[in-house]
């Protein structure tokens, strides 16, 4: 009789003891953790620019883990969970700090590029410039010189015709 | 039989057994430390935060590394060590999140800006050209 009674009660602790055994043990916090560690893990970003941040994250997410699977207390989970969630933030946020930081060197290069293309063109023009002031006073050099020759030219006409009419005066004369 | 009476009866062995338990306790309270060293990690971690702009970039991470923060202290002022090495890991994260995002913000804000430089520089130069 007083095994009977006892019988009842022993197979619900068998029944509950069964369903700890079976039922995965759940904690909301450490989902959420798993969930973005491998939310970063698939992030080539995360992987390859914060590893040493996310292999830190995965270490406290393990340690989340071992403490649900060993079935410490609920605050113990709850806290390493905790951990790991914001270390993957912390992971993440190096990724996007490394990202700009690559962006910050690209972008200066090119604006020291446009920079220089700029200097390069300015140089150009003046030269340019230069040239074309030069090739003015050029011309006006040999227009200079068309004329002079012209002058003299004219003036050697003059002295030509004046001796030529002397010339003739003197033949007249004579 | 006989040993057990004379246990009994020796003060000198009851003394013994009275310091045996002291030890026991001792070793008890040594499992959870005063985590003097966690603090001041975390304390350094917390102020690094505040020195990098965690309060402009990170409003809400300071904030909860700043009260996890006080809390611990509390803590360890009641002698609640695991609670207090509990809030000032979690106060060390939290900082150093703020610290990751304000140093990222402030990359991308440079980032922009050189990028803006040069776009104005081209447009400068375009304008120039014709």
């Amino acid at each position: 009789m007083q095994m009977n009674r006892y019988l009842p009660l022993s197979l619900i602790a068998a029944a509950v003891l069964a369903a700890c055994s079976t039922v995965p043990a759940q904690n909301p916090t450490l989902d959420e953790a798993r969930a973005s560690y491998s939310r970063a893990q698939t992030n080539p970003d995360v992987v390859n620019l914060a590893p040493v941040e996310l292999r830190r994250a995965g270490d406290s997410l393990g340690r989340a883990d071992a403490a649900l699977n060993k079935g410490e207390s609920e605050a113990t989970v709850n806290h390493l969970a905790y951990l790991a969630k914001q270390q993957v933030a912390i992971a993440e946020e190096t990724a996007q700090r490394k990202t700009a930081e690559r962006a910050i060197t690209t972008a200066s290069a090119q604006r020291d590029e446009v920079r220089l293309a700029a200097r390069t063109a300015e140089v150009e023009a003046s030269r340019q410039h230069a040239e074309t002031t030069r090739q003015a006073a050029e011309q006006q050099a040999a227009r200079d010189r068309a004329q002079i020759e012209a002058e003299k030219a004219r003036a050697e006409e003059t002295r030509r015709l004046a001796e030529e009419q002397a010339a003739r005066d003197r033949a007249l004369l004579a | 039989m006989n040993g057990t009476k004379s246990l009994k009866s020796n003060p000198v062995a009851q003394r013994i057994g009275l310091a045996a338990i002291g030890v026991l306790l001792m070793a008890g309270c040594a499992s959870a430390p005063a985590p003097t060293d966690q603090m001041a990690v975390s304390r350094a971690a917390v102020s690094s935060a505040m020195s990098a702009g965690g309060n402009q970039f990170a409003p809400v991470q300071t904030r909860s590394a700043l009260e996890k923060m006080e809390a611990a202290e509390r803590a360890m002022a009641s002698k609640d060590y695991e609670e207090a090495r509990r809030l000032a890991e979690q106060a060390e994260v939290d900082a150093k999140l703020a610290t990751e995002m304000a140093h990222s913000a402030k990359a991308k804000r440079a980032a922009e800006a050189v990028q803006e430089d040069t776009r104005i520089l081209r447009e400068e130069l375009e304008r120039r050209a014709k």
